[in-house]
């Protein structure tokens, strides 16, 4: 029986997949035979094991993660946006994902609809795409920012 | 922007690439970009000795290893000069992913995945707002992450 997405379950992940994501999700590009050597099973069945935790949705990517500041974005900010109507949401959205500045997005509750997170080079680019993207957008009645002046850690979620 | 300036456009459209797929072969890098393989590893590995790259990883989804509360937390301190001891505390609770200190209404700004509403009920009320020096919090719980990604590398 298909299972609707809102109902997403929890998937079966043994203690050996949880081994290996403990590794990859450190280090992506990590021999899958030290992987194995760690594990005690063989490069193929680390092979299969990801290749599932892939497709089954576990894993969605890799990436390098890079230090933004090194690469000029120097303004990190959190932003609340206030709707005009509810039903904007969606129209929103998409508007904010055409937007590369604009890193992560949620729908939340409490005092936002949406929240954003947001890295810039400067202030003055922060203003500029607030101004010139963000404001522009139909259906955001206003937004409140939050700077953050200091990152002090990012991890991924634990693993047991 | 000076450290930027260490960069060049072959670094930036390298960096593009392994910020999408970190397990692409260097080789399809190289020829996507037009140089060696040999120069890929080279820049690459110039890039994490100049801490442009500070490491690698797969991503998670944390629905599918069962935390589906995600939300953010503002927290307002007792004083602005406790910062560095509640942030210390904050570290070694490993539901908290992610930990700023920010302008505005709050002092610090923090971003938790919990396994439902009860647990993130627990992290908050037995440990979080147990730490001394936090005055309260409040809570946005996201419903739902319409999207997430890395810093656009080049513009």
């Amino acid at each position: 029986m298909d299972t609707p997405d809102y109902l997403d379950q929890a998937v079966n992940i043994d203690k050996l997949d949880e081994k290996i994501l403990k590794l990859i999700t450190k280090n992506a590009r990590i021999p899958f035979l030290e992987v194995a050597r760690e594990c005690g099973v063989s490069g193929a069945a680390i092979h299969q094991r990801v290749q599932r935790l892939q497709n089954i949705g576990v894993v969605s990517g890799s990436e390098f993660i890079v230090t933004p500041q090194k690469l000029g974005y120097n303004t990190c900010a959190y932003m609340g946006i206030h709707l005009e109507k509810a039903k904007f949401h969606i129209q929103v959205v998409e508007a904010l994902r055409a937007i590369p500045e604009v890193v992560e997005c949620h729908f939340t509750t409490g005092q936002y609809a949406i929240f954003i997170k947001i890295q810039t080079k400067t202030n003055k680019h922060l203003k500029h795409i607030i101004d010139n993207y963000l404001q522009e957008i139909e259906g955001i009645a206003r937004t409140e920012t939050f700077m953050s002046l200091e990152m002090d850690f990012k991890r991924q979620v634990p693993i047991k | 922007m000076t450290l930027r300036n260490n960069l060049d456009e072959v670094d930036l459209k390298i960096l593009n690439s392994i910020t999408q797929n970190a397990r692409i072969p260097f080789k399809d890098v190289a020829k996507e970009v037009g140089v060696s393989r040999a120069a890929v590893h080279q820049r690459v590995n110039r890039m994490i000795d100049l801490n442009v790259i500070i490491g690698s990883g797969y991503h998670i989804n944390p629905n599918k290893v069962d935390f589906k509360t995600c939300s953010y937390i503002g927290i307002f301190l007792d004083k602005g000069g406790l910062f560095s001891e509640v942030v210390e505390k904050l570290k070694l609770i490993p539901e908290i992913v992610e930990c700023h200190y920010t302008t505005g209404e709050y002092a610090i700004f923090i971003k938790v995945y919990a396994k439902d509403n009860e647990h993130l009920k627990k992290v908050l009320s037995s440990q979080i707002q147990k730490i001394p020096g936090i005055a309260s919090t409040e809570t946005f719980i996201s419903l739902e992450e319409s999207f997430k990604r890395t810093i656009p590398v080049n513009s």
